[in-house]
Order: structure tokens, then sequence, then C-alpha cells
């Protein structure tokens, strides 16, 4: 009996217990929450993708409404603009195409992208222009990174280096950015988060690019 | 003699004040600087901690005849975890923009030391409705403290509370107090501020009464 008590089951039995009930509790509530997580996530990806392809000064002061796969950007001056998004199947998280008016028109794709960072793992949109060529525009949308370090990869300063960058070499972090058009500033104090974010884009660019290539002539203008 | 253990009315008024996590304790320090630039995610980061001081405390007191000493710190540690991992998913779920402004402070919660501290001192040792009242009295404690900070933050910074306007847009703001350097500025006068008070009235009560000679 007293070799029963001093055994790890014996000791540990109440943890045992307490992380089974926990991880069904968490698993219950994670059947609930996740469905509805989901739709603010993908909302918010909707809200973002304009940015993405159009430039984030269009957004300014402009007004946004989804419905379904169309969104409206109505900017402070100017006509309105309506874009057709459509998840397009794809090994990415997430792959969307995106036209303007007209559906046939392709403005360009937005695909989402992870990895771990420093502290977990960083979720990215990347925007890219119809024939994939060039990179229009990054979007962290999800991230835990050091506070006040690694959390600057949000901040519109560090975003904007990837605007307009080709995607024909893999992005690199240096010290160098200034001379080569391929390199990418890191974060002070954040070289592994500024990293992982590189690492993202040149795969999530170099997932997208064999996935559209792949695909039947044409279909890139199909409705 | 053994001391008498505090009643539940003690562990709540103690909680509040007395005992305050932020201005006495010094505990719970990091959401006290981090998310205080505003009201309104001040006020998510009260009710968030809240939710899991109130659940550990419970489940601890409920389960404290079984603990073993040397596991405690796993059970403790294991049960706010549980809790914090629900206020994060449920805030993402009802209150997403507010969840992604909090970004990893609401996960952070788990090592918010006021927590394991209140099972550690109150809830291991006593029955549910102490418990219950204690988490509830330093609850209101940290209430006070996070309000207090992130009020004259939020009015000295942006002229509003509660994302209410109170000055005229055209009234000059001090930027600095909703930036990092604000919360420690803040903190640190507001941290002054409370312990002169509490010399002073300590200094007072010391005092011998008129005419007494």
């Amino acid at each position: 009996m007293s070799r029963l008590r001093d055994s790890s089951l014996g000791q540990g039995w109440l943890i045992l217990l307490l992380a089974g009930v926990f991880g069904a509790l968490l698993a219950a509530v994670h059947l609930k929450l996740s469905p509805r997580i989901e739709d603010n996530i993908r909302a918010e990806i909707m809200r973002e993708i304009p940015g993405l392809l159009l430039g984030a000064e269009v957004l300014e002061g402009a007004s946004i409404t989804i419905e379904g796969d169309l969104v409206t950007v109505e900017p402070a001056a100017g006509e309105p603009r309506v874009l057709t998004i459509v998840e397009q199947p794809s090994e990415a998280s997430a792959l969307y195409r995106v036209a303007e008016g007209d559906p046939g028109h392709l403005l360009g794709w937005v695909a989402r992208g992870q990895d771990h960072g420093y502290a977990d793992v960083i979720e990215l949109l990347v925007g890219l222009t119809a024939d994939t060529g060039r990179i229009t525009g990054i979007y962290v949308l999800n991230q835990k990174e050091t506070p006040a370090l690694g959390d600057g990869i949000v901040r519109s300063d560090f975003r904007r280096h990837f605007v307009g960058i080709p995607t024909d070499r893999p992005l690199v972090v240096g010290a160098d950015a200034a001379q080569s058009r391929y390199a990418i500033q890191a974060l002070t104090g954040a070289t592994v988060s500024s990293r992982s974010v590189c690492k993202i884009v040149n795969d999530t660019v170099a997932l997208v690019k064999v996935e559209i290539a792949e695909e039947p002539e044409g279909s890139n203008a199909r409705p | 003699m053994p001391v008498p253990e505090p009643t539940p009315l003690e562990r709540f008024l103690n909680g509040i004040l007395p005992e305050n996590p932020v201005y006495r304790q010094l505990l719970g320090l990091c959401p006290t600087l981090a998310v205080t630039a505003a009201m309104k995610p001040a006020m998510t980061m009260v009710g968030a901690t809240a939710f899991v001081l109130i659940c550990a405390n419970l489940i601890t007191s409920l389960i404290r005849h079984l603990l073993k000493p040397h596991l405690r710190i796993l059970v403790f540690t294991l049960t706010i975890a549980t809790f914090v991992t629900i206020a994060d998913r449920t805030l993402a779920a009802f209150a997403y923009p507010m969840s992604k402004l909090l970004g990893p402070y609401v996960p952070l919660i788990i090592v918010n030391c006021m927590i394991i501290s209140r099972c550690e001192v109150c809830s291991s040792k006593q029955g549910p409705k102490t418990a219950l009242a204690d988490a509830v009295g330093v609850s209101l404690g940290f209430l006070l403290a996070l309000a207090s900070v992130a009020t004259v933050r939020e009015i000295l910074g942006n002229g509003s509370w509660f994302g209410i306007q109170l000055v005229p847009e055209s009234f000059p703001t001090l930027i600095l107090m909703i930036l990092p350097p604000g919360a420690f500025l803040a903190l640190g006068s507001l941290l002054g501020l409370a312990t002169w008070l509490g010399h002073r009235r300590k200094a007072r009560a010391s005092e011998p009464p008129a005419g007494s000679a």
C-alpha cells in the first residue's frame, strides 16, 4: 500500500485527473467558440485584402462593406471600388483570388502563410500582383512576439519594406538592406522575428507561384 | 497559540487597499504598465484577470485537502493556465478587436504572480467562501490600480476617458503619457502618492490624542 502511495501514480494522480478534466473543458470551449473565432478572422482578412492590393493610402478614411465574397471600398474621395474575393484550393493555409469590378479582371492574389516566430506562431497575409511577379504588401494576422521588440513586425514602417519587391529571388534579412532590394532591415533586438517573417513570405510566395503556374491556361481570367 | 485565519470579510477588505496587489505588494506590474494607455483595454484585462483569479481560487480551495506540498505549484499553474486559455478564446470570439489589441498580454496572465500568490496564501489553506471573498477583493484592488493608472494616462495623453473626449481636440495633450515611458511615470507617481498617504495615515494614528500629557 505504501509502495503505491509513494509511486509516481500515487503522487501525481490529482494532476493526471485535473489534466484530464481541464483538457475536456478546453476541448468543449474550443468546439463551441472556434467557428465564431474563424468568422472573426475571415472578416479581418476580407477587410485587410483591399489595403494589400490597392495600397494602404486607398483605405485612409474609407468605409469598407463586406457582403459574402464582395468587398466594397468607398474612399473618402473618388469612386467606390468593388472587389470579388474568392478562396482558392491551396496547400498554403489559404489563397485568395482578388478581382475588381468585373470578376474576370484579376487584381492580384493574397495568400495566408504561417511559421514559428520567436515566441509563437506568426501568421501573415502576403499580397502578390496578378502575375505573382511582385509583392504588394504583407499584413500580420496573428503574432505573440516579445512586446516592444518582436511585435514591431506589425508596424507599417517594417511592413512597408516588402512592398514592390520582385519575387524572382528569396528575401534575406541583412544589414545591406540599402544596397540590395531583396534584403530586409531586421528590427533592432528582434532578428529572429524579422527572419521568421521573411521565411514565411519566401515559403508562401514559392508555394503560390507553383500553384498558380500549374493552373490550366486561362483559368486566371475565369469569372 | 496559533494565529486565527482571516475571515472572508477581512480577506475581501484586505485585497482592496491594505494588501492592494499593485500599490502594496507590487504584483501584476506587467499588465499595469502594458495595457493602461486607455481605460477600455485596462478594464478588459481586469475582467479577464478577475475571471481567472476567481476560478483558480475556488478550484484550489475545493481540492486543498488533496494537494501534496511538493506538487502544489504544478496544480496552481495547471488550473490558472486552463482558465487563462478560456478567457483568451472567449475574448477572441466575442471581443475580437480587443483580443488583437491586448495581444500576448492575455496569455501572460498565466505568469501573473498576483494570482498564484492568492492560491498559495489563501485558497490552498482556507474554504471556498473565504477564497471567493479573497479573489473578489483582490480583483477590486487590481481594478482600482489599473483604473487609476489608465485614467491618468488616457486623460493626460489623449484628453479622453473610456474613449469619450473630455477636452477639446485642439487642447494640447502629453503624448508621452500613452507611450511606454508614460506608464512608468504614471505608476511611479501614483505609487509614491499611495505610499505617502499610507505613511501619513500611520503617523496620524500613532500620534497621542490631544490633551493627553
